[in-house]
């Protein structure tokens, strides 16, 4: 393989309520690849996200040490706005889009950052998911969560990514709405080439559309590895998961 | 879809552009013609109330649109005053000089003021807003008596490039002209993408930041454009009132243009407008009450009525409780009720 997409070298994150949330953690995705996060709550899951996409200090966290290196550039200290604007795209937990907003402008939203190159156009959304076209007039607010999670899926994807962050895409809906959504997200970073990170507390799913996976407890990366490995491997990371056999936990879905 | 509208249509949409269009042609008629029918009283109560609505169109984006609380307006006013008062009185320049650099000066103070607002939010920012206030008026009087005397900064009559524009009618005109152009900024403004940005900071500011909006950028260049607009009102107020003085600049005119937009109906140039017509109304109805109904100056037995002072407080006081409980959304929210009624009443059920 060659220079990595997306390398994060001994990151040391804290908030500045004092609470540590990263500690010397270190990952890195390749320009395509499907790449999960995994681990409980509190792991630094979300910080990591966060790290990535620039957004630390919106939510007053500091990086203490280590590095963020995004296609072959330091990009620790960038603004959140000007990492969007190079290809790194978050799907933010609780899907982060403007209640009070309509469907469209939710999706104008991202392309008033970008420059004309990137911007991708309304048809593209209406045609991946047509639903949101017949509600293009809507408040974003009214909408059910899984089209809401749809309107933050199309909305990062207009931004022609090269790496999306999707951070608990999964919270608070249906299994089978989950499956499709990230069966669209698959399909549509693997014809453009886009990396994605996909960051869940729902282990078992998330190993289902990654190709591998670390797994994060208290801030540090305990394992890595393929996502047959980590499913079947039976080494700590059920444990770290708090599930006795991830083999055995299709079901689950 | 059913088989209700069977006769060729214009599109709705057409009609209602068309309606907007000669609405709109209608009013700038009215609003230009309207000197040359008003008294000169009237005249000046309308040059009153445009340019209430000139300074209270800027301050209903940043509070309204941008979710930006301030108290800071009259802060705004005096430094836009002071401005002018200096680059008229003491460089000899003219009004547009004046009205330039009183928007550069308006931005920077803008810019500065608004800095607590990256890291404050509601009654906080409002507090450091209040704090800016009391110390652009103690500078102001510090400047005062340091450039112009005790008196204050005294205009002289209104000229541009030889033109004598201080007759009331005059000054109507060049203060609509000044409105207008403010109308024009904030209604561009907020309806581009800069626009829905600004929006989106004021709903969820992380969500915008994951969006790609330079949420601290944003929210200062509202506060610098803004500023910039109601310092330059303020040079044009300075004018039609003849003078600056420090004493004017109260918390009292503060809270009058918030009340002006609480009134009208937050983030809405209608409402700014409807809200600027009912505020600086309000006193001259109160004024032809008292005459009309009230004793005679000076007399002490003709309760409320003789103190119209007073009774003007409590009624805008009553009017601004009412507004907040009864209808949150302003006068243009009533506006907007009876213009769906009236809808309802002649267009039978049109769907969109």
């Amino acid at each position: 393989m060659g220079e990595p997409l997306l390398e994060v070298k001994g990151i040391d994150v804290a908030y500045a309520g004092g609470a540590h949330a990263l500690r010397e953690a270190g990952i890195d995705i390749s320009a395509g690849e499907r790449v999960g996060i995994i681990g409980a709550n509190g792991a630094g899951k979300t910080t990591i996200a966060r790290t990535i996409t620039c957004m630390t200090r919106s939510y007053r966290a500091v990086v203490r040490s280590g590095s963020v290196h995004y296609d072959g550039r330091d990009i620790t200290r960038w603004p959140a706005h000007r990492a969007l604007r190079n290809g790194i795209v978050t799907i933010p937990e609780g899907r982060g889009i403007i209640a009070n907003m309509t469907v469209e402008d939710n999706l104008r939203l991202v392309l008033v950052a970008l420059p004309r190159n990137r911007r991708g156009s309304l048809t593209e959304a209406w045609s991946m998911y047509p639903v949101l076209g017949e509600r293009r007039r809507s408040m974003a607010g009214l909408l059910s969560g899984g089209e809401q999670q749809m309107l933050a899926v199309a909305r990062a994807l207009l931004a022609r990514p090269r790496l999306i962050v999707a951070d608990e895409l999964s919270l608070g809906l249906a299994p089978k709405i989950v499956k499709d959504l990230l069966a669209g997200l698959s399909l549509r970073a693997a014809g453009e080439g886009t990396a994605v990170l996909l960051i869940e507390q729902a282990a078992v799913l998330s190993l289902q559309f990654v190709d591998r996976a670390y797994v994060l407890d208290h801030g540090r990366v305990v394992s890595t590895g393929t996502s047959d490995e980590l499913r079947h491997g039976g080494d700590m990371t059920a444990r770290y998961l708090g599930i006795e056999d991830l083999a055995g936990t299709e079901e689950l879905l | 879809m059913s088989a209700a509208s069977a006769t060729p249509r214009v599109s709705a949409v057409q009609v209602g552009w068309a309606v907007r269009g000669v609405a709109l042609v209608v009013v700038a008629v009215l609003f230009i013609e309207a000197p040359n029918v008003l008294s000169p009283y009237w005249t000046l109560i309308a040059t009153q109330v445009v340019l209430a609505f000139a300074i209270a169109a800027p301050l209903n984006m940043l509070t309204g649109n941008a979710g930006q609380f301030s108290l800071g307006n009259a802060a705004f006013l005096a430094i836009g005053a002071y401005t002018g008062a200096y680059v008229v009185l003491k460089l000899d320049y003219q009004l547009p000089i004046a009205l330039v650099v009183a928007g550069v000066i308006g931005a920077t103070a803008g810019f500065v003021v608004g800095l607590p607002a990256l890291r404050l939010r509601g009654a906080y920012l409002l507090m450091s807003t209040l704090a800016a206030h009391y110390l652009v008026v103690f500078a102001a009087q510090r400047f005062q008596s340091a450039q112009f005397g005790a008196a204050g900064a005294i205009f002289p009559p209104l000229q541009v490039g030889g033109v004598d524009l201080s007759s009331p009618r005059s000054m109507y005109w060049v203060i609509l002209a000044f409105a207008a152009a403010v109308a024009l900024v904030i209604y561009n403004v907020m309806w581009s993408g800069y626009g829905r940005a600004i929006e989106a900071v004021k709903e969820r500011d992380l969500a915008a930041a994951a969006c790609g909006i330079p949420v601290a950028r944003t929210k200062l260049s509202v506060w610098a454009l803004t500023s910039a607009l109601i310092a330059m009102a303020g040079v044009l107020q300075a004018y039609l009132i003849g003078a600056a003085t420090f004493e004017y600049y109260t918390l009292d005119l503060a809270i009058v243009y918030v009340a002006i937009i609480i009134v009208g109906g937050l983030g809405s140039l209608t409402g700014s407008f409807l809200g600027a017509c009912f505020i600086t109304l309000v006193p001259v109805a109160m004024n032809h009450l008292t005459e009309k109904y009230g004793p005679g100056v000076g007399s002490t037995d003709g309760g409320l009525l003789s103190h119209p002072l007073e009774l003007e407080t409590i009624v805008y006081g009553a009017i601004i409780i009412g507004f907040i409980i009864l209808r949150p959304e302003g006068l243009v929210g009533v506006v907007r009720s009876v213009g769906r009624l009236a809808g309802r009443i002649t267009g039978g059920g049109r769907r969109g």
